[in-house]
């Protein structure tokens, strides 16, 4: 988790307690904070990390494919089409996602760790083949 | 020891190098005095730059803190002895990664191993979810390995040159909910706004005013003293 300690942080107002937080750092200052890595375990840790984003599942598709009313295309902007293999595609389509789904799928990919767009891709094209 | 900060994300015109600027004048002076430095490992060399044309502006050789220009080697020569030699390492890094390299390649990454608090600039208008998310996931990894080590990185979000009437603020508000609500961003209270003395500030000079009538170097006094609590728990 991309947590940090819990702050519970009272604002600061007066120069005292400037000098009073102060004197808390220089303390901790003071005190051992332990070893920074060597050089060669950071970078043997730097080789072993990937950015990889987890494909996503089709279960993150399946949650947030919408239902009736929760799209709206702009039909002016729909250009249809056959491409080398005779299949139907879809050229400059605009499509409007419900906002509050778009923020479900938004709360999910970060909960989660999965690529948002790919969600909402997957779930309209699910959408438009039903 | 010293507390090592970065100021960073994967974006490039957030004000990351003027925010570390900013803050290293302010701890390197009164009332807090901190000895400071900051590694610019920055390809651009701004801050480096930045004090060479104050020192000239000023007609000065009297600087608040340290300025080093460096490479990732030297700084993984050198981080050993800063650390001993002073209580306060800034470390800048590039203002945008390099989108053909993968994130784990690129020297930014091994910089981070370093750093004890990364504090992450959120821009209206200048940011985007999706890869807000790739940077997190990262972040999460390099957090991981961190976590093994006797030194651990915490990471907190802030909000930066912020603007209280822009339509923008609304979708970054929203997002910010969410990385709050899911408990993978703890974000600081103190948003910093985007007023001109922050965009020309210079190397010399602290912003930190405690007691000043001005709008803007009163909430520069409210994130620098929020950044002093923060630093002190991790």
């Amino acid at each position: 988790m991309i947590m940090a300690k819990k702050q519970h942080v009272s604002r600061i107002e007066t120069q005292e307690q400037v000098e009073a937080e102060l004197k808390k750092l220089k303390m901790a200052l003071e005190e051992p904070n332990g070893e920074l890595p060597t050089t060669q375990s950071v970078n043997e840790s730097v080789e072993s990390l990937t950015t990889t984003i987890p494909k996503r599942i089709e279960k993150d598709v399946a949650m947030f494919v919408p239902e009736k009313k929760k799209v709206t295309l702009s039909k002016d902007e729909i250009e249809r089409g056959r491409d080398a293999r005779g299949e139907l595609n879809r050229v400059g389509t605009t499509v409007l996602f419900d906002r509050d789904l778009l923020k479900q799928v938004k709360i999910h990919a970060v909960k989660n760790g999965v690529s948002m767009s790919d969600i909402v891709n997957d779930a309209l094209n699910k959408y438009l083949t039903i | 020891m010293a507390k090592i900060l970065m100021f960073g994300n994967q974006k490039g015109g957030i004000g990351k190098t003027a925010t570390t600027v900013m803050t290293a004048t302010a701890f390197s002076q009164t009332p807090f005095n901190l000895k400071t430095v900051v590694i610019d490992l920055d390809n651009q060399k701004s801050v480096i730059r930045s004090r060479k044309f104050d020192l000239r502006a000023y007609d000065t050789t009297d600087v608040p803190f340290e300025a080093l220009s460096y490479t990732i080697v030297e700084l993984q020569e050198n981080i050993q002895r800063l650390d001993k030699e002073y209580q306060l390492i800034l470390i800048d890094v590039a203002g945008k990664m390099d989108n053909t390299q993968p994130i784990e390649t690129q020297e930014v990454t091994k910089a981070l191993m370093y750093v004890d608090c990364l504090f992450i600039p959120f821009v209206a208008g200048n940011y985007n979810l999706e890869s807000t998310l790739d940077y997190f996931t990262f972040i999460k990894k390099v957090q991981t390995i961190r976590s093994l080590q006797q030194r651990n990185l915490t990471v907190y979000g802030f909000v930066n040159m912020h603007r209280a009437r822009s339509r923008a603020n609304a979708f970054l508000s929203e997002d910010i909910e969410i990385l709050k609500q899911s408990e993978r961003l703890t974000m600081l209270d103190t948003a910093l706004h985007d007023y001109s003395i922050f965009r020309e500030a210079d190397t010399i000079t602290s912003l930190y005013d405690i007691n000043s009538n001005d709008t803007a170097k009163q909430n520069f006094a409210q994130f620098i003293n929020e950044i002093l609590k923060t630093i002190q728990y991790n």
